[in-house]
């Protein structure tokens, strides 16, 4: 029998906070695009000029390698950096100009609305209402209560307003009078307060007030696009400022909805029971929505609400909407970004620093909500699908793609099917190794810190699980070209590219670690902890406890083992190598029988292990690939008498790690397939027994055709 | 606020003794800001506005002082010609005989049928204006008890 407990969805992050980085995110993206338009259509003859100069700088007979191709492209970037940086500082004043012009709306606020809807503090005659608002913002933990304020009669709604340390809420004048009727007056006036002290009036006016700001910005890159009388940029840049705009109107909206149901279940928990709260909101007027409004709407219709304030695990997760706007502004302001601080700082530096500054984005407002979601789950005994999300995401990376502002002025680029290709296996495969790692971390649940501490370090990992996924997408379709055009074939990109990953191997060592943390944490049978509950009575959960580590590290091991056994095999049939050619086409089999023995691996897991499998074929895979890696140098080294050289050692170790990586993220999909199957615990026999089968005829494969081909 | 509304808001007070008798505390505010503009008053502001916790809680004072006028015009159109042949010309002044009547005009009481048809007058006018059946029925018989009884 699954155990479903009432999960204690406030002990997470809110979704709510989430939304309101993405949307601070949006528009402050917008300023960044809007000033760095307005660069390229005012500085367009100007950068022209430049360009060509720098061109000049470098003109002479066509470049003979690859390393003098890159050599070059990097001499026209720093001859170019001035212009770099002209546009960075627009991008920046575009962003600081939404910002100023959003907070100088939000300090009017208060004073507009006041106006507006003709709002008055209430009067003597409501003196017994006023003082029992201060009763209860003091049972709430509110230092200092609201004022209380009404308007006419008809105003019939309650909200909250202000600046912190003047907040104001305003309550209906046929509230006011009820205030004896503590059934209705309480419980509307806690969750107007419970607002409040989860600081989201600030959140959610300021959200509003950028959002009235923002069109002011738009509006000044229109002046040059006007003056210029070229219909078709003003279309080029309206569309797409049209579809951020959207964009930023749906999540913001989300945001507002998704407040309301943290509102409610604060009340519920505060008073120990959901019951006052669900007979109020049965008595509301907009009692169900059809189901297009719950997308565009700014409460959530009541019935949601009673059903969320009943079983809060069926709460707004991570949505369709969350992915697609955390990926479009990610990969919209990933180039310029990079862009921005490679005009300042060393320009092969920027692509990390960009994706060390995105990836939280997405790992914040998809990552952790996924995580969320997974502890969650852990509590009520449910298996949400991350489908949405995964979709949401693509779709975003995608809609970004096409939208690069960069090609407002000038020719568009041509569509690039490999980059969408990889830009939709990259997107999905982050997302997917997010959820499953949140499963194997939400079943380890028992075991891991409460609270702030286990939340940092979600944060983190999925900021670098998203970190590392766009910067493959802005170093990949790039990498992939240079290469293409360059005409050297597939070997040499293959060859170098553990050199080119290396810095961000580095830093996948932090989510490696954690995972494998939550394989030995899951192996505790405890009850669920008392900070994810939100009832007097827990129990154990029904969560995979295996296989455990030892079995998956012991299993990784053999199948490096066997890798290199594959590579042996090819050795002892072929003989040592001829020629220089020969020994790159060795280095091939190499990395293609580590590379592929440990898809294999990470491939039995996906499809064996449900939900987590993600995760652990992370795990599998990984050191499969360094463990193959390892190998195959020391029988080279020690076996065959070839020279020590650590650097070799680790650079083909980590090519391999690098391909697997890539692979993975193909295969990784999968899970969303296998995320429903009913069985939790794969025994680590069982586990180990198939990856083998898997590693074993991969290798003889490779081997195989390898021996064909060199025959 | 003329001798008209005064008379209004005299009517709906006695109603809302039984139907809301918490929005007294608050008539005289309320009723001065229906007279102004009773359109806005009776009309719900800010629907699915951007914040707020998407109650739709209404007054029952300003449905009362719609009721009462409907009431007011349903008595005055009964007693119309009685009222002629009295000599009244002013709707205020009629209606004052016939809620706090002298003892020698017995003639301008209503009759039973006549109390009937406002009472549904009042009853429709209530619904129309969204309050509940239940609440609705309680307004029109306060109304008509109020009627009744103001002499």
């Amino acid at each position: 029998m699954t155990t479903r407990l009432r999960p204690n969805v406030l002990a997470h992050p809110s979704p709510t906070t989430g939304r309101f980085l993405l949307l601070v995110a949006a528009l402050a993206s917008a300023g960044l695009l809007t000033g760095s338009s307005f660069y390229t259509i005012t500085h367009q003859a100007e950068f022209s000029a430049a360009m060509k100069t720098c061109l000049a700088a470098i003109r002479g007979p066509e470049a003979t390698s690859t390393e003098e191709m890159l050599a070059r492209a990097a001499l026209v970037t720093e001859c170019l950096a001035p212009q770099q940086r002209l546009d960075a500082i627009y991008s920046l004043a575009g962003a600081v100009a939404i910002g100023v012009l959003g907070l100088i709306v939000m300090l009017f606020v208060p004073m507009v609305l006041r106006r507006r809807r003709r709002l008055r503090p209430a009067g003597p005659n409501m003196a017994a209402a006023v003082a029992r608002v201060g009763e209860l913002a003091a049972e709430t933990g509110l230092r200092r209560a609201p004022t209380v304020m009404v308007g006419p009669m008809g105003h019939r709604d309650a909200f909250v307003f202000g600046l912190p340390g003047r907040y104001q809420i305003v309550l209906p004048m046929a509230l006011m009078v009820r205030w004896r009727n503590s059934e209705l007056f309480d419980p509307v006036v806690r969750h107007e307060i419970a607002h409040l002290r989860r600081h989201d009036v600030l959140m959610a006016w300021l959200a509003a007030s950028v959002w009235l700001a923002a069109p002011a910005i738009f509006a000044v890159l229109l002046v040059p696009l006007m003056l210029r009388l070229d219909a078709s940029f003003i279309l080029q840049y309206s569309w797409r400022m049209g579809l951020l705009i959207g964009l930023v109107w749906l999540v913001r909206r989300q945001l507002l909805r998704s407040r309301e149901h943290d509102a409610d279940l604060h009340v519920a928990r505060q008073m120990r029971d959901w019951r006052p709260l669900w007979r109020v909101l049965s008595a509301t007027a907009a009692h169900s929505q059809v189901s297009w409004r719950r997308w565009i709407s700014n409460h959530p219709g009541a019935a949601h609400r009673q059903q969320v304030l009943v079983d809060p695990a069926t709460g707004p997760g991570v949505s369709f909407v969350d992915g697609l706007v955390a990926a479009f502004l990610a990969g919209l302001l990933f180039p310029v970004l990079v862009r921005a601080v490679g005009a300042v700082t060393d320009f092969n530096l920027a692509p990390i620093v960009a994706a060390l500054a995105t990836g939280p984005l997405l790992g914040l407002a998809v990552g952790a909500g996924l995580w969320r979601q997974a502890l969650i789950d852990h509590a009520a005994g449910t298996r949400r699908w991350p489908g949405g999300a995964v979709i949401g995401v693509v779709t975003g990376l995608l809609l970004a793609y096409f939208t690069e502002f960069a090609s407002i002025i000038g020719d568009d680029a041509p569509v690039s099917w490999p980059t969408i290709a990889l830009t939709v296996v990259v997107g999905a495969g982050a997302v997917l190794l997010s959820a499953s790692t949140g499963r194997l971390w939400a079943d380890a649940a028992a075991g891991l810190p409460a609270g702030r501490t286990t939340w940092t370090i979600g944060v983190v990992v999925n900021a670098l699980f998203f970190g590392i996924a766009i910067w493959l997408l802005g170093f990949l379709p790039v990498y992939l070209d240079v290469f293409t055009t360059a005409g050297v074939g597939l070997a040499y990109p293959l060859v170098i590219l553990g050199a080119i990953v290396a810095p961000i191997a580095y830093l996948a060592i932090i989510p490696a670690v954690v995972t494998m943390y939550a394989l030995v944490a899951r192996r505790k049978k405890a009850d669920v902890p008392a900070w994810l509950i939100d009832s007097a009575h827990t129990g154990i959960a029904d969560v995979a406890r295996k296989p455990g580590l030892g079995a998956v590290l012991a299993c990784s091991v053999a199948a490096g083992l066997v890798a290199a056994a594959g590579v042996l095999m090819h050795r002892f049939a072929v003989g040592p190598p001829v020629d220089d050619t020969d020994s790159l086409s060795r280095y091939l089999v190499w990395l293609s029988a580590g590379t592929l023995v440990a898809l294999a691996v990470s491939f039995a897991s996906v499809v064996m292990i449900p939900r987590s499998g993600g995760a652990i074929g992370l795990v599998a895979g990984a050191v499969t690939a360094i463990t193959a890696g390892l190998f195959i140098v020391s029988i080279n080294t020690f076996g065959f008498g070839n020279i020590l050289d650590l650097k070799f050692w680790w650079t083909t170790t980590l090519a391999i790690t690098a391909q697997w990586f890539l692979g993975y993220l193909l295969i990784l999909p999968l899970a969303l397939v296998t995320w429903f199957a009913p069985w939790r615990d794969v025994p680590g026999w069982l586990h180990t027994t198939v990856s083998l089968t898997a590693a074993v005829t991969t290798a003889t494969l490779v081997a195989g055709v390898a021996i064909a081909a060199s025959g | 606020m003329d001798d008209d509304s005064a008379l209004i808001a005299e009517l709906a007070q006695v109603a809302l003794v039984s139907v809301a008798p918490d929005e007294l505390m608050i008539f005289d505010e309320t009723a001065e800001e229906y007279f102004t503009d009773p359109e806005a008053a009776l009309t719900a502001s800010g629907r699915d506005a951007a914040v707020g916790f998407g109650l739709e809680l209404a007054m029952i004072t300003p449905i009362a002082l719609s009721v009462g006028s409907a009431v007011m015009q349903a008595v005055v159109g009964h007693l119309a010609g009685r009222a002629l042949d009295a000599g009244q010309t002013g709707l205020a002044a009629l209606a004052r005989r016939v809620f706090k009547r002298p003892a020698q005009q017995p003639d301008l009481t209503l009759t039973t049928a006549q109390a009937q048809q406002v009472r549904a007058t009042a009853f429709e006018r209530a619904r129309a204006l969204g309050l509940p059946d239940a609440q609705a029925h309680l307004l029109a018989d306060s109304f008509v008890g109020a009627i009744a009884t103001a002499g």
